[in-house]
């Protein structure tokens, strides 16, 4: 089973949104889409689940015009969205029942991911003392976080094969932020093929294996993460010592990236250069506490590809 | 088309169903229900229809007759139900009459006087009671009415002619003209013109079409727009095709209204049966208009032809405001949306209204039969002049397929626009945007 996007273009007037999008999952696993805000994410993940048409493309499942309401496909917008006034154990139900899911499936469904997203107390609130609800049960008297547990619950009801999660952890607090990357780590392992936008790099690096950085809606970088990191090298260098080593670094010609109280950042051209520059320090028998030289990180590589001024 | 359709009946059970559950739906509900239980007994209340049967309390009536009809003799009054017990007494002259005037006014509150003259070829009769007494002016409405009659018999009496040739006399005569064409062939032309009843009749039924049109407008705008403004319209997508949520939406909508205006016809009739309880001897009130000749053409066929006409405008004027809800994106924003609406309703209802009062005057004429048939009007006066039996089958069938035509074409050129600004977030979309997007969208959404 394959999942292709091929050639996605999508324009509002003379602005460009989506341009020429390309991108393949041969196998299951978790494919990101990365972007500022305004990047064209959103606009393609709709464009893949058929929401918005597209000017031109096509997304392919196995070979065949991709149809998420046919398929199987578990989706969290990023605009999350429930009834406000509405009891969320109807909406949950309502949910999976356009999925096909039986009644009975769904309220055994429900009732275990209420209690796996601790929010039980709200989709089954207890019984009514007197006549005022002990519990809220509305998704406008749940705070930001629990509706966000509970609009991943229903994208999980149906059990699908396919899922779409755009901005899954923004908003969250770092409990619930483990709680959903403990989920989304299972649903991986079920073999599942996820789709997944995200701001926080941390995130990607730890689930995606391959991705997709836009830049005003162009691609600026594709592929799996390991080999574009592999691409830039190890250049970072990361040195900590007793002493002070600034005029040291100048004066062996390196350039420093960052430094914190303590370490300094440097950007090496290659290994070999690293090599020469430990062997100096050894020779010199300068106090060396850390020497790391690592490739970039996804940071640093969407900071570079897509540059700090296009916030917002 | 099928597959676009998929998954509407579980929109339109759970729309429906969270509108019977929401606070507005149930206040609106009980208030509109406790409106009409105590409609009819309220009604009888201000109209004073405390009493089918008036009640007579005048037991006598002085006469003071100043006509060249001498032998008058009002005596015979006896033998009209129910003046069996009057008293009547002659009042010789006027100065006279002004003494009794007096005496109904102080002592004898349940006498009547009445002075009868004759000026030129008219006769006049006035009618004197005491506003204090028991004798109430329904009665002496009643009265003279009786006395008028008699006053006819007397005066035929007086001129000599006997009891048949006064029944023969009092016959109902009516005329009927005949056309004929050049060959001597009667041309029928049939009076389709309408009475007052039934013109009332049909503004009636007018209306509540207009109601439950406006009312449904309303609830389904603000479900399509609360779908979109609260952004579950985009999970929604993920499960089912835009065709089939608004067909769900517009449905159960519309249902809900019509559930909540036959619970209230249910809760008049109830009220009519209260009413009549508390006031057994009272009338329903709205028997002036439903009068029985109206509803003679009354019958099953017409009458399911009178309810398809009604659900097909329903749905045609729903599918209107569904358009109304898919132009917008914010609650806030569904009064603006809902512009088109209006105008499109408000010309139906007031070329049916034109058509009503045509009806009245000159019965079928070229205005009308547009009326019937042109999609936005029908609604609002086919129902009714079916029932009032000036819609023959032909021209009612005629209407139906052309307001089917319609609702079709509506609901294609809703979903379309539908789909593309299901995720519009912005401005209101204009009409003549609308027909934009309808000519050249391949489908998907529209962003401002």
């Amino acid at each position: 089973m394959s999942f292709c996007v091929k050639e996605l273009l999508k324009k509002y007037g003379d602005k460009v949104v989506v341009d020429h999008l390309n991108f393949e999952m041969k196998n299951p696993g978790v494919y990101a889409l990365l972007g500022t805000n305004g990047a064209g994410k959103s606009t393609s993940l709709r464009i893949m689940l058929g929401m918005l048409a597209s000017d031109s493309g096509e997304v392919l499942w196995n070979n065949k015009p991709f149809d998420a309401v046919k398929m199987n496909v578990g989706y969290l917008a990023e605009e999350r969205g429930l009834y406000p006034k509405y009891s969320l154990l109807d909406q949950l139900l309502y949910f999976a029942k356009l999925k096909g899911v039986s009644k009975k499936d769904a309220m055994k469904r429900i009732q275990y991911w209420s209690e796996r997203l601790k929010v039980e107390e709200y989709v089954f609130p207890p019984a009514k003392k007197g006549k005022k609800a002990v519990k809220a049960n509305r998704a406008d008297q749940l705070s930001k976080g629990n509706q966000q547990k509970i609009q991943l619950m229903a994208a999980l009801l149906s059990e699908p094969q396919f899922l779409i999660l755009d901005e899954p952890l923004s908003g969250l607090d770092p409990v619930n932020t483990d709680l959903f990357k403990e989920i989304i780590r299972e649903e991986i392992a079920k073999e599942k093929y996820l789709i997944m936008s995200s701001h926080q790099m941390p995130t990607i690096e730890e689930f995606c294996s391959d991705i997709t950085i836009l830049n005003r809606g162009k691609t600026v970088l594709s592929g799996n993460l390991n080999e574009i990191k592999k691409s830039y090298g190890r250049v970072n260098l990361f040195v900590k010592s007793d002493i002070e080593i600034a005029s040291y670094i100048s004066s062996f010609g390196l350039k420093i990236a960052a430094k914190t109280p303590e370490v300094y950042h440097l950007k090496v051209i290659d290994e070999q250069q690293a090599m020469q520059f430990l062997k100096k320090l050894v020779e010199d028998q300068v106090p060396v506490i850390r020497f790391e030289l690592r490739e970039p990180s996804l940071h640093e590589i969407f900071i570079e590809k897509v540059g700090t001024t296009n916030e917002g | 088309m099928r597959d676009k359709l998929t998954g509407w009946k579980e929109v339109f059970s759970f729309t429906f169903r969270q509108t019977l559950k929401s606070k507005a739906y149930k206040v609106s509900l009980i208030i509109l229900l406790f409106i009409s239980f105590i409609s009819m007994p309220l009604l009888n209340l201000l109209l004073g229809n405390t009493a089918k049967t008036i009640e007579n309390h005048i037991t006598k009536l002085y006469v003071k007759n100043e006509t060249s009809l001498l032998g008058l003799d009002f005596s015979g009054l006896s033998t009209y139900e129910p003046y069996q017990t009057i008293e009547v007494i002659g009042i010789p002259d006027s100065t006279a009459f002004e003494a009794i005037t007096e005496k109904i006014q102080t002592e004898e509150t349940s006498a009547v006087a009445i002075w009868i003259q004759s000026i030129g070829t008219e006769y006049f009769l006035q009618i004197y009671y005491s506003k204090a007494g028991k004798v109430k002016g329904q009665e002496v409405e009643q009265f003279s009415q009786t006395l008028k009659n008699y006053f006819e018999t007397e005066k035929m009496r007086l001129s000599g002619l006997n009891k048949e040739q006064i029944e023969i006399a009092l016959e109902v005569f009516t005329t009927q003209t005949y056309i004929s064409d050049e060959n001597g062939l009667e041309v029928v032309e049939e009076d389709t013109s309408i009475t007052q009843n039934e013109y009332w009749f049909i503004y009636g039924l007018l209306f509540i079409v207009l109601m439950v049109s406006t009312m449904s407008a309303s609830q389904v705008a603000m479900s399509i727009v609360s779908d979109k403004s609260s952004k579950v319209v985009e999970f929604l997508l993920t499960s089912i095709r835009p065709l089939a949520i608004i067909v769900g939406k517009v449905l159960s909508m519309l249902l809900a209204v019509v559930l909540q205006l036959f619970s209230v016809g249910i809760v008049v009739f109830i009220s009519g049966k209260v009413s009549n309880y508390l006031f057994p001897e009272a009338g329903n009130p709205l028997s002036g208009i439903l009068s029985a000749d109206i509803l003679s053409n009354l019958n099953l066929g017409n009458f399911l032809l009178c309810l398809i006409m009604i659900s097909l405008g329903l749905v045609f004027y729903a599918t209107l405001a569904g358009l109304s809800g898919a132009t917008v994106s914010k609650v806030e924003e569904v009064g603006e949306g809902q512009m088109l609406f209006t105008i499109v309703d408000l010309i139906g209802a007031y070329i049916g209204i034109g058509a009503a009062a045509g009806l009245l005057g000159d019965g079928v004429n070229g205005f009308v039969i547009f009326a019937f048939l042109f999609p936005l009007s029908a609604p609002y006066i086919l129902p009714g002049a079916i029932l009032a039996g000036r819609a023959g089958i032909g021209l009612t069938i005629g209407a139906m397929a052309l307001e089917l035509v319609a609702v079709i074409l509506l609901f294609l050129f809703v979903a379309r626009v539908y789909e593309v600004l299901i995720l519009h977030n912005g401005e209101r979309i204009h009409l003549k945007e609308m027909f934009k997007i309808f000519k050249t969208s391949k489908g998907g959404s529209h962003h401002e």
